[in-house]
Formats: structure tokens, C-alpha cells, sequence
């Protein structure tokens, strides 16, 4: 079974142009018609330079463990205004 | 040792497995990677870097290293390409599946490849390589 349908949205549902004639349950995967499935994932976090040194030393044993889960939160923390989406094109 | 002049590529795995390890050169290499942008690589190598954690507090850290990263798909694609360069290679191959794997996502994205082994994977066509250090 390999088909390919269009649709739009409706109030957060897809609606099909026409209904599909595969059995009830069946598994399908929705996708923008741009989807670029050779696109790269991430990053999904952004490190100063600073946070970024301090990442290397705990993720090369040269800072001890204890730290690292307060370093995690603390870079989560302040992604705010990071600007990700301009770095992640 | 002489700075390489960094453009976008792609890393090998045992460029980030080196780094993972704390050697001075790729830590070094990697701050220069981060001067313009993002280290880069197959979802082979973030799934090599994974395997290499010894325990849970290694398996935590490489899932953060990774989420700072940009990893490219192993998708049919790369799949296709990485076997069809397999087929191509004449016997004995240099290159493992997941080398070839590497390779393909290379060429697919147009990009370098910094590798520690750019003889190996001169059997590559098209593919550029790079020493980073």
C-alpha cells in the first residue's frame, strides 16, 4: 500500500479529499507539502561560549558529575531569546 | 599543530568520539566548529556516540551533547547511496557499512567530510575530505 492524498486543514483536523480505501486503524504519517525528509534535526539547545566550555569539561570527566544537572536546567533556562531559528538555517 | 581554516562539514564519527574523549586537538577543533555554527553529522555517529556511553550519567550528557547538534537523517536515501557505494568499492571495501553511511550523507548534503582517515574514504567519488587536525 503506497498512496499519496491532499487535504486541508480544519479546526486543528485534516480533512481528506477524498476518503481513503484502506482498513480502519491503519496507520498514516501527515506532513507539510514542503517536508524536506533529508532535512537535519536539531539543535534544539544553544550554549554560550562560556556554557559551552563548561559543557566540555563535564562531558569529558574533567569536572566532576555532581554539577551537571544544575548546569542542564541553568542552560534550559535562559534559551529564551537565543535566536535558535536564526543560527539553526 | 596548524590551524585548519574551518568551512561547514560534516564530522566523522571518530572525530566526535575523539572530542567525547577530551583530547586536546579535536577540543580545540570543535571550538573552531562552533566559531560558525554547529557540529554536524550522521544520525550513525550520534547513535555510535549513544553506544559509547558506560552508564547512565554518560547516556544523559551525550543526549545533551547531541541536542546542541545538528544530525543528519538516516533516511532511504542515505541508505540507498551508502549500499549503491559498497556495490561500487572493488573488494576488500576500506570502508564499513557505517562509513559508507557517513559518506552518502556527506554527498547528499554536499559537504566536506572531516575524518582522521581521509585516505580510506578517498575511494569515495565526488566525496571532499578533510583533515581537522
Amino acid at each position: 500500500m503506497n498512496f499519496q492524498v491532499r487535504g486541508v486543514v480544519k479546526n486543528g483536523h485534516v480533512v481528506l479529499a477524498q476518503a481513503l480505501d484502506v482498513p480502519d486503524g491503519t496507520e498514516i504519517v501527515v506532513s507539510t507539502p514542503d517536508f524536506d525528509e533529508d532535512a537535519p534535526v536539531g539543535p534544539s539547545l544553544i550554549m554560550t561560549d562560556e556554557e559551552f566550555q563548561e559543557f566540555t569539561e563535564y562531558f569529558t570527566g574533567k569536572k566532576g558529575r555532581e554539577g551537571f544537572e544544575e548546569f542542564h536546567s541553568r542552560v534550559q533556562a535562559a534559551q529564551v531569546g537565543r535566536g535558535l531559528e536564526r543560527r539553526a538555517s | 599543530m596548524t590551524p585548519v581554516p574551518f568551512i561547514r562539514g560534516l564530522l566523522d564519527t571518530a572525530v566526535v568520539i575523539d572530542y567525547r574523549e577530551g583530547w586536546p586537538d579535536p577540543i580545540a577543533f570543535f571550538g573552531t566548529v562552533r566559531n560558525i555554527g554547529f557540529p554536524e553529522f550522521s544520525q550513525i555517529t550520534a547513535m555510535k556516540v549513544l553506544e559509547h556511553a558506560r552508564d547512565l550519567w554518560e547516556l544523559d550528557s551525550a543526549k545533551v551533547y547531541l541536542s546542541i547538534s545538528r544530525v543528519h537523517p538516516l533516511n532511504a536515501r542515505v541508505a540507498d547511496l551508502a549500499q549503491r557505494l559498497l556495490e561500487l568499492i572493488p573488494p576488500p571495501s576500506p570502508l564499513s557499512p557505517d562509513d559508507t553511511i557517513v559518506a552518502a550523507t556527506a554527498l547528499i548534503h554536499k559537504l566536506p567530510l572531516y575524518t582522521l582517515h581521509p585516505a580510506r574514504f578517498g575511494i569515495v567519488p565526488g566525496l571532499n575530505t578533510i583533515q581537522p587536525y
